[in-house]
């Protein structure tokens, strides 16, 4: 069977080809960020006339690396929420017209499941039960994952997730938007232990908090600005590597906690976050020292991207569809269910 | 061709969502007026007019929509909706102007020599243009404009019409403007039946697009969300 992904939550347009039998045929994407930067976040009327620019000639670009006419297609995936309501109708809109003009399914598609499902395109693949870290411009949550569908969220940011503390930082040190590979990149050169910043909630529970850690950042800055008012390169290195190991230490932390409350034996690790070096590589020591598993998707597959859209999609092949379009803005992981 | 083609046309650029399916047999029509019902309704209502008019989405010959100017969301929905349908049955599509499917309904109810179309487009501002009929097609003077509500110029002479939701939001200002009208319709919104006379002559001269190169018609642009922060 194949699906045709379609993801335009936020700012990047997708498009993928997945068959069930020969995994990933062919995707594409288009990034928005060149057209956010100068804002300096993502502006959601921008975003939506973008995806509506970009996403048909994506598909034919798809379609035309995969070797395939629109007719070999079984079902045509969306993600319907969470994300940006406009941005979302767009491929939401695109995705529903196509499949009814073929005659086959549409499906719509929870964008974090998608995050939570993108490691099983890879070899090995994990299996159900996980627990997932789910790390993000928009969400940081822990989810322990039983099977399609049985997703229980046990931590959540209480405040700002991950990458908005990465692109809040970035801003202060004067680097471009998106802040995640921004921070990383700087960071290579600086100390991680020049700064003790917090790790709110340290030993307290699965939840996350970053805001706090924002503002010690914030109040640090402003501090060696109140020394020198340019500061050096080092500095702000220090003060990237000090920010990123203390983000990267709360993850961690949280995710230890959760896999010993659980007794779950394999992690998975998906969002734009889970891109981040550090993280993915101190993790997967300190999870591998317990037994566990660990698993994520390459980089291209963390961020936004059709792929995942097409596999989840996949998975829910021939469960009831309809004409409507759906667009949730607000949609919480808990409430899918096996069969929707 | 032209008494056999099949045309879907999909208006959504106000709070009036509407979609036409033109046959032989005759226009076969849905609508609904509630925007923000559009996204669940518009294909449920497309795929009703089809089968009134007995005919399945790969027998069409086009698909017109309103490109706007009008609610970004809408028009959004109606164009995102014609390009899916047209890849999906490979055929050409048609971008007509929102305004001009106004001005073209009121040439199928009146006879006057120009239309001037006043929307409110939010913000303090409307959009406009002015149409005049030419070999039946509604076609504008002057290019639409987003305009202050003062910057509109309506006909002086001559038998014409005004129309749109700007004439209603704009009532006191636009009192004297347009007394001398031979029509007022402030309650008229632009709606698929106004697509279609474009659409066939489009479809006629062979000019249809590829779903993948058409565009919207915000005439508003970046600088109207432009942040401070």
């Amino acid at each position: 069977m194949r699906v045709l992904g379609i993801e335009t939550s936020c700012d990047e347009t997708g498009v993928a080809l997945f068959d069930t039998d020969r995994g990933l045929l062919a995707e594409a994407l288009s990034s928005q960020i060149s057209l956010h930067a100068k804002f300096g976040g993502v502006v959601p009327e921008l975003a939506a006339r973008d995806h509506g620019a970009k996403l048909a000639p994506l598909v034919n670009q798809v379609m035309g690396e995969a070797g395939l006419g629109l007719q070999a297609l079984d079902g045509v995936a969306y993600t319907a929420g969470p994300g940006l309501i406009g941005a979302l109708m767009v491929g939401g809109a695109y995705a529903v017209s196509l499949a009814y003009g073929l005659g086959i399914p549409a499906i719509p598609v929870h964008h974090m499941e998608g995050h939570l499902l993108a490691p099983m395109l890879e070899d090995p693949a994990p299996a159900f039960p996980f627990l997932g870290l789910l790390v993000s411009g928009g969400h940081t949550q822990l989810v322990a994952a039983t099977g399609l569908g049985r997703y229980a969220t046990i931590g959540n940011t209480l405040d700002d997730a991950a990458g908005e503390a990465f692109d809040k930082v970035a801003r202060l040190l004067g680097l471009p938007y998106p802040g995640g590979p921004q921070i990383a990149a700087l960071a290579e050169t600086g100390r991680a232990d020049a700064f003790a910043f917090p790790r709110p909630l340290r030993g307290r529970g699965l939840d996350f908090s970053f805001s706090g850690l924002k503002t010690a950042v914030r109040i640090a800055v402003a501090a060696e600005t109140a020394k020198t008012p340019r500061l050096s390169d080092q500095l702000r290195a220090d003060i990237a590597a000090s920010f990123q190991q203390a983000v990267v230490d709360s993850l961690i932390e949280k995710c230890l906690r959760a896999l010993d409350a659980t007794g779950m034996e394999r992690l998975v690790i998906a969002g734009g976050v889970g891109a981040n070096r550090l993280l993915r590589q101190m993790l997967t020591d300190q999870a591998r020292a317990r037994g566990v598993e660990v698993f994520y998707p390459r980089p291209e597959l963390c961020t936004d991207n059709g792929a995942m859209i097409a596999y989840a999609g996949a998975q829910r092949l021939g469960q009831s569809t309809s004409l409507q379009i759906v667009a949730r803005p607000r949609w919480p992981l808990d409430t899918l269910t096996p069969s929707n | 061709m032209g008494v056999t083609m099949k045309i879907l046309a999909i208006e959504a650029s106000t709070e009036v969502g509407s979609v036409v399916v033109q046959t032989p047999d005759g226009q076969f029509r849905r609508s609904i007026d509630t925007a923000r019902a559009q996204a669940e309704n518009l294909l449920p209502m497309i795929d009703d007019a089809l089968r009134d008019a007995g005919i399945v989405p790969k027998q069409l010959d086009a698909i017109a929509f309103g490109r706007g100017p009008g609610s970004f969301t809408g028009v959004r929905l109606a164009s995102m909706i014609a390009q899916g349908l047209a890849a999906a049955v490979d055929v050409g599509v048609v971008a007509v102007s929102s305004l001009a499917a106004a001005a073209q309904q009121i040439w199928a109810q009146a006879d006057v020599q120009r239309v001037a179309i006043c929307m409110d487009a939010r913000m303090g501002e409307v959009y406009f243009a002015e149409y005049s009929l030419i070999a039946g097609i509604a076609t504008p003077v002057e290019h639409e404009r987003l305009l202050a509500p003062g910057g509109v110029k309506f006909p002086v002479t001559g038998a014409w019409a005004a129309a749109g939701s700007g004439l209603a939001v704009y009532g006191d200002e636009y009192a004297t403007a347009v007394a001398g009208a031979t029509l007022v319709l402030p309650k008229l919104r632009p709606d698929a039946s106004g697509l279609i006379a474009a659409a066939q002559r489009t479809l006629m001269a062979g000019e249809l697009m590829s779903a993948d190169a058409i565009a919207t018609h915000y005439l508003r642009g970046e600088s109207a969300w432009q942040r401070s922060s």
